[in-house]
């Protein structure tokens, strides 16, 4: 026979069957007991079975809420650690605690040289192959090998510039170079200094019009620069540098194309190599750049994972939130119908011994 | 007595009106009136349980209402978040295509002025002209295509943070449903206290009437 063992206050550790008076045995497949007419017994034992339910319920509720709650949290710590293997991502491909361009240049020759001192020939191979490639997988080390070819390309520039301005506009047009490397007189230089280099070393037959052309540029460029004019300082400069300029070119359209004397070839082989230097520069510069771009989309990659871990982890928090909310009203609703229940039940007695005392007084 | 029974057993609520024998069903379209009779309700006509029963029926729907208006901003915040994550990564991609453009147009402008470079110094200077004027076509076009991947970029971090910003207030209006949620259960106990202190006090005076006489 089922049984339903209750300890609840006022029962005392009492134990209910059912099947017992005034409730009938259940039929195959129906949950509660089949109703019988209700009598005094009746109703005490259909309240006592409601009771020991009830608990049942309220403690199958709390396991319940219990195991929601473990899964729930189980489930954040996994996303919890996720999230912190995609900060450590990010942290390392925006290079943090990354070796640069000369510590793993040393730390390869150091590994390698340790390892000759001491006569191990395999070793040093083997050293050397994994300090290589910890160095190409190092954002740091692209980072500052783009540093790097960036300032030789800008040193190149500058080289190139200061020849031409050597040229055009004498020791002054290299000082104003040096002073101001990224003005646009610079850049044009430059740029478009191999025009006027090119229109200067054919002058050598028009000495008259270069020289014109130097003094024109030097002297538009102390008017300008030292205002010794006034307010007319900025016109006049400019004036002298555009009369330079031409003479520059009347030089070049005068002179003879096979009339180049020794220093002319000597600034134009000048001028090639800095072309190959600079062409070096950038293909060094292109191509850790791009690695550069690649380390730093993974950082962007591992950033968004960090986060999409962290929604995770915050929905867990708060389904856990909400499970301990319900289980906290469930706990307090079976509370409150408990002791509604018990309270029925005392009056229940009461009302059975105030009748019995009636009759035997009667 | 009759306040001795149990509360619990009073409240059963029925959800529809139940039909008698030879009664014409009605249609689900018609709409229910403010107040329904009291049989349909399944109790005494009692001004106490009546008054228990509708405030326990309003925090019913109140709880049903908040749930599924929180499930659906749940939905609407999952889909933003997602979509915030989708427009980072996308962002990533763009940042790398950048890059990758740039530094192929340097790699290519490179190589070609050092053959401008190589060229010009063993005397074939309009050949070197050449080399000079493709690397600064292959450097503009790199240029351009990377342009492009910035701009991309930027459009997909405002969509990102547009996302991240809906779904915020996604999480809000969540916030909010539960609030409506917590307050129906609530509503819901005092709605059972209020009934139990009027049973309670009903039944003190039917004891109080019964011992007078």
């Amino acid at each position: 026979m089922p049984s339903v063992a209750v300890s609840g206050p006022g029962l005392a550790g009492a134990h209910l069957g059912v099947g017992s008076a005034g409730i009938g045995a259940p039929h195959a497949g129906a949950l509660l007991s089949e109703p019988t007419p209700l009598s005094t017994s009746g109703l005490q034992d259909a309240m006592g079975t409601l009771y020991a339910l009830m608990f049942k319920e309220s403690q199958n509720d709390l396991s319940a809420s219990s195991n929601l709650i473990q899964g729930q949290s189980d489930a954040r710590h996994v996303h919890q650690k996720l999230e912190t293997e995609a900060l450590a991502r990010e942290r390392a491909a925006e290079g943090q605690g990354s070796r640069g361009f000369f510590a793993s240049i040393g730390h390869l020759v150091s590994d390698v040289c340790d390892d000759l001192v001491h006569l191990r020939i395999a070793d040093a191979l083997s050293d050397a192959k994994d300090d290589v490639g910890d160095a190409l997988a190092s954002p740091q080390f692209w980072k500052d090998l783009a540093c790097g070819a960036t300032s030789v390309l800008r040193g190149a520039e500058t080289l190139m510039a200061s020849v031409v301005a050597l040229y055009v506009a004498g020791p002054a047009g290299v000082a104003y170079i040096l002073d101001k490397p990224d003005s646009p007189g610079a850049r044009a230089c430059a740029v478009g200094g191999q025009a006027a280099l090119t229109a200067v070393t054919l002058g050598a037959a028009a000495p008259i019009l270069v020289t014109s052309a130097i003094a024109m540029s030097v002297g538009g460029y102390v008017v300008s620069e030292t205002k010794c004019l006034g307010n007319a300082s900025a016109g006049v400069g400019l004036s002298l540098a555009i009369m330079g300029g031409a003479c520059s070119t009347g030089a070049a359209i005068t002179a003879s194309a096979s009339a180049v004397t020794n220093a002319e070839r000597s600034v134009k082989s000048l001028e090639d190599a800095t072309r190959v230097i600079s062409g070096s520069a950038k293909v060094v510069r292109g191509a850790a750049d791009a690695e550069v771009s690649g380390f730093e989309g993974a950082a962007m990659e591992a950033k968004a994972d960090a986060q999409g871990e962290r929604f995770c982890v915050q929905t867990f928090r708060r389904a856990v939130e909400w499970i301990l909310d319900d289980a906290k009203a469930n706990k307090e609703a079976h509370e409150h119908a408990l002791s509604t229940l018990q309270g029925a039940m005392d009056i229940n007695n009461r009302t059975i011994m105030a009748g019995s005392a009636t009759t035997l007084r009667g | 007595m009759s306040g001795g029974v149990s509360v619990v057993t009073q409240l059963t609520v029925s959800s529809s009106p139940p039909a008698g024998p030879g009664t014409h069903q009605m249609p689900e379209a018609t709409p229910e009136p403010l107040l329904p009779d009291p049989s349909q309700l399944g109790v005494r006509a009692d001004p106490g349980a009546m008054m228990a029963v509708l405030i326990l029926k309003m925090a019913r729907e109140q709880r049903q209402t908040g749930t599924v208006e929180r499930q659906l901003n749940e939905t609407v915040q999952r889909h933003e978040e997602q979509a915030q994550l989708e427009a980072m990564r996308a962002e990533a991609d763009n940042v790398r295509g950048e890059g990758f453009a740039r530094g192929a147009g340097e790699l290519v402008s490179g190589a070609l002025e050092i053959s401008s470079g190589v060229a010009s110094g063993t005397g074939h200077a309009d050949v070197a002209k050449s080399l000079s004027g493709a690397g600064k076509m292959a450097d503009g076009t790199a240029t351009f295509i990377a342009t492009g991947y910035k701009a991309a970029e930027k459009l997909e971090e405002t969509a990102a943070m547009q996302h991240g910003m809906d779904a915020g207030h996604a999480k809000l209006r969540v916030e909010d449903a539960n609030d409506g949620i917590k307050d129906a259960a609530d509503l819901s106990k005092r709605a059972i206290d209020f009934y139990r202190e009027y049973v309670t006090a009903e039944s003190q005076a039917q004891a109080a009437a019964l011992h007078r006489s």
